[in-house]
């Protein structure tokens, strides 16, 4: 192969003669070496990630096997919980010669089967109303569940800590608001919508959003909007905000200048409104 | 004379090839660190969006999907049934019975209780004439409207369904393909968080099912295709899906949305004249004459793209199907290429004219002359005698563990962020089926891509060439 040109000279077959001669001086230097080394790194990145991925996979189909038993066990325990009548063991936690769908001490003691646990009841609870949901609720701070989420939003993790704002919200936790009050103006857009619904939920009121000083786009006025809906939040002070909302006229506009302003009792301009299909 | 043309021959060959091989190959590096970055920042997001809620919520897009069916009276009902069943409140679905000659119409009628109704739309985008609009008497039925019209192929069909649609958005998509039940209230987060931005379309992972197991229209569990050919397309799919457009996408330069699956905003659509009928590349085409037409009027717009499969497809299982299908992207590539050649350095249409046009010219276009090129370069040197030996295999090893650490790292990245694969032989089959692609496959694509430029040059093969599959294998 011929890689550089040199001076060409009359003859094309001495311009051929001269490059041949080029070529083979350049083989035993250290173009060829990089060239080999380059080729080993890339194959070494090869094997380094095909490892990786058998390594993973190997762990997570093992901790899956056992997670799975764990999530079909809390399922049942939990469903069983929910319908049949309370006794007097406590929390559910299983004494010698007891059912099968009590728990055992390990399951919520292990910091593994807890996290398991905690995710089961937050997932159960979100399709749950009424008394059943006070039930579980109530089951979740017996186990002092709470603690694991207060440990979640501390969490350098930006996954964990939107999951625990999510469980903060659903549940109520008093003790994490004010951690997660902060959050309200976090650059992280996702990560202040669900603090600004954390503090509607637990304020019981939409004042917060006279205190958002960006817009809010579709997205995040849905959010909102999803909140306020399924909270009982009296009708005077929401109605602004659902008459914004819930027209199915998508107006980010009048919505943004409300946001932007401090004052509680907001006379809101109408503007042209913008008209959906 | 002769040696001199010689002389610049070798040149070229020497720093031209040389260069090239230097720019894709760091071009690649590049495209894939920055969709890397897209898609596990998309990921990170994903668990916790809950796009559910959207459900109910009055701020979804209204959006139609547009079917367009042509002699599908065995399939027909199923695929109505299919799309009726995907979740979301504000959609329209529109099927265009593009002049079947089978019982494709009558199929609807019967089984939708469907009725003629004296229904007129304008013809905002020139296309062939209706012939009758139905809708169902039932009302579970109400988002189904069926449009019968005379034949003038897929694109025109959708011409027509845009035309008659209502919808800010619409979406067309394969009658063959399978969406995730959750697709839209995916797709339209863009829209929703886009503000004042006009989000021209947005698009998504379209992902192959060979043998994987589907029950009642979902996919249950992927497994790594039995056939070899399509093995090698699922990590032609990483690479493109996962390791190509999330990065295009992330500087708005993305010129293609998969005709198979993606959104789109109706009132742009309408305003640059919809499909064209002139070109088998028309998905490619409508997305680079929206980005032109957005840049030339100065508006604000992204066209995005969304790293998640929603979108579940067939690969062709045979040589022949695939080279077809190669052939044809190569022809629809040099079409769009031909048609929007004024974005070239064109500092109106910004990154598009320097970075995304350029690189689909040299990378996608040009790339299989400048392979074969090179090769006949290197027999005729070879059979010359003055072949530089050691340096060739050196050159041939770097090239091979390249792209086999590129597609590797594809696969990677999708074990790292969707994990579809379950098994570790699955994976490790994706990985053999790697390593041995640029050995007995790639060669195949340059010539596919070659034959598909004579074709394109000499008219040869205009149309769109018969796609067979073998369809899903489903479990009741």
């Amino acid at each position: 192969m011929l890689f550089f040109q040199g001076p060409y000279n009359k003859d094309v077959n001495e311009f051929v003669a001269q490059k041949l001669q080029e070529s083979s001086t350049i083989d035993s230097d250290k173009y060829l070496y990089y060239i080999l080394l380059a080729s080993a790194l890339f194959f070494c990145i090869s094997f380094s990630m095909t490892l990786y991925m058998v390594i993973r996979r190997f762990q997570k189909n093992k901790t899956k096997a056992t997670d799975d038993l764990l999530i079909e066990k809390y399922q049942n325990f939990l469903s069983n919980m929910l319908i049949l009548p309370v006794d007097n063991a406590f929390l559910g936690i299983k004494k010698t010669n007891e059912t099968e769908f009590r728990l055992s001490p390990e399951d919520v003691t292990n910091k593994h089967s807890r996290k398991i646990l905690l995710q089961e009841i937050y997932e159960l609870k979100k399709a749950l109303s009424g008394s059943q949901e006070s039930q579980l609720t109530n089951y979740f701070f017996g186990l002092g569940l709470q603690a694991e989420v207060f440990k979640m939003i501390k969490s350098r993790n930006l996954e964990k800590k939107m999951q625990a704002m999510k469980m903060i919200h659903s549940f109520n936790i008093i003790e994490c608001q004010e951690l997660a009050n902060q959050y309200i103006h976090s650059p992280n857009r996702d990560l202040a919508i669900l603090a600004i619904q954390n503090r509607i939920k637990f304020e019981n009121s939409i004042n917060v959003l006279y205190e958002i000083k960006v817009k809010l786009n579709d997205w995040e006025c849905h959010k909102i909007l999803f909140t306020v809906r399924s909270m009982n939040i009296p009708m005077a002070e929401t109605n602004i905000l659902i008459q914004e909302l819930n027209t199915g006229n998508i107006n980010l506009e009048r919505l943004s200048i409300g946001f932007v302003k401090k004052e509680k009792n907001l006379v809101l301009t109408p503007v042209t409104i913008k008209t959906t299909a | 004379m002769f040696s001199t043309v010689i002389s610049y021959l070798v040149s070229f060959f020497e720093y031209g090839v040389f260069f090239y091989c230097m720019f894709v190959l760091s071009s690649y590096v590049i495209i894939s660190l920055l969709s890397t970055r897209e898609v596990l920042k998309y990921t990170k997001r994903k668990s916790i969006l809950e796009h559910d809620s959207l459900i109910s919520s009055p701020y979804q897009p209204s959006i139609s999907i547009i079917a367009p069916a042509y002699n599908e009276s065995v399939t027909i009902v199923d695929n109505i049934r299919s799309l009726l069943s995907i979740h979301y409140s504000a959609l329209q679905i529109i099927i265009v019975n593009d002049g079947s000659k089978d019982e494709t119409l009558k199929m609807a009628i019967d089984n939708y209780d469907l009725y003629l109704t004296d229904e007129v739309y304008p013809t905002t985008i020139k296309a062939k004439p209706i012939r009758g609009v139905y809708r169902s008497r039932k009302k579970a039925f109400t988002k189904l409207i069926v449009v019968d019209k005379e034949n003038g192929g897929k694109a025109d069909a959708i011409n027509v369904g845009t035309n008659v649609c209502t919808t800010e958005y619409f979406a067309c998509i394969d009658v063959d393909c399978i969406l995730d039940q959750d697709a839209f209230l995916r797709l339209v987060e863009p829209i929703l968080k886009g503000g004042k931005k006009k989000i021209g379309a947005v698009g998504g992972i379209v992902w192959l099912t060979n043998d994987a197991d589907i029950k009642s229209g979902k996919v249950i569990k992927i497994r790594a295709p039995k056939s070899y050919i399509a093995r090698i397309q699922v990590v032609e799919y990483f690479r493109a899906f996962l390791l190509g457009r999330p990065a295009w996408a992330s500087q708005n330069a993305l010129l293609l949305i998969s005709g198979a699956f993606g959104i789109f905003d109706r009132e742009t659509v309408l305003a640059v004249g919809g499909y064209n009928h002139a070109t088998v590349g028309e998905d490619m085409e409508l997305v680079m004459r929206m980005h032109k037409y957005y840049r030339e009027n100065n508006i604000d717009y992204e066209i995005a793209y969304i790293p998640d499969p929603l979108c579940w497809t067939e690969a062709p299982s045979d040589y022949e199907v695939l080279g077809k299908q190669r052939n044809r992207w190569t022809r629809g590539t040099i079409e769009c290429l031909k048609f929007h050649k004024d974005m070239f350095m064109n500092p109106t249409y910004g990154v598009l004219g320097y970075v995304s046009y350029p690189y689909w010219l040299i990378a996608e276009w040009l790339a299989p002359f400048i392979e074969a090129g090179g090769l006949l370069f290197f027999i005729i040197i070879a059979v010359l005698g003055f072949a530089n030996w050691p340096f060739f295999f050196a050159l041939l090893l770097l090239v091979y563990t390249f792209s086999t650490c590129i597609s590797i790292y594809a696969i990677l990245i999708q074990e790292v962020t969707f994990a579809k694969y379950e098994s570790v032989s699955d994976l490790l089959k994706l990985v053999k089926t790697a390593l041995l692609e640029p050995i007995n496959y790639h060669p195949k694509t340059v010539m596919w891509s070659i034959k598909g430029n004579y074709d394109h040059f000499t008219g040869n093969n205009k149309g769109w060439g018969e796609m067979t599959r073998k369809g899903f294998k489903t479990e009741s």
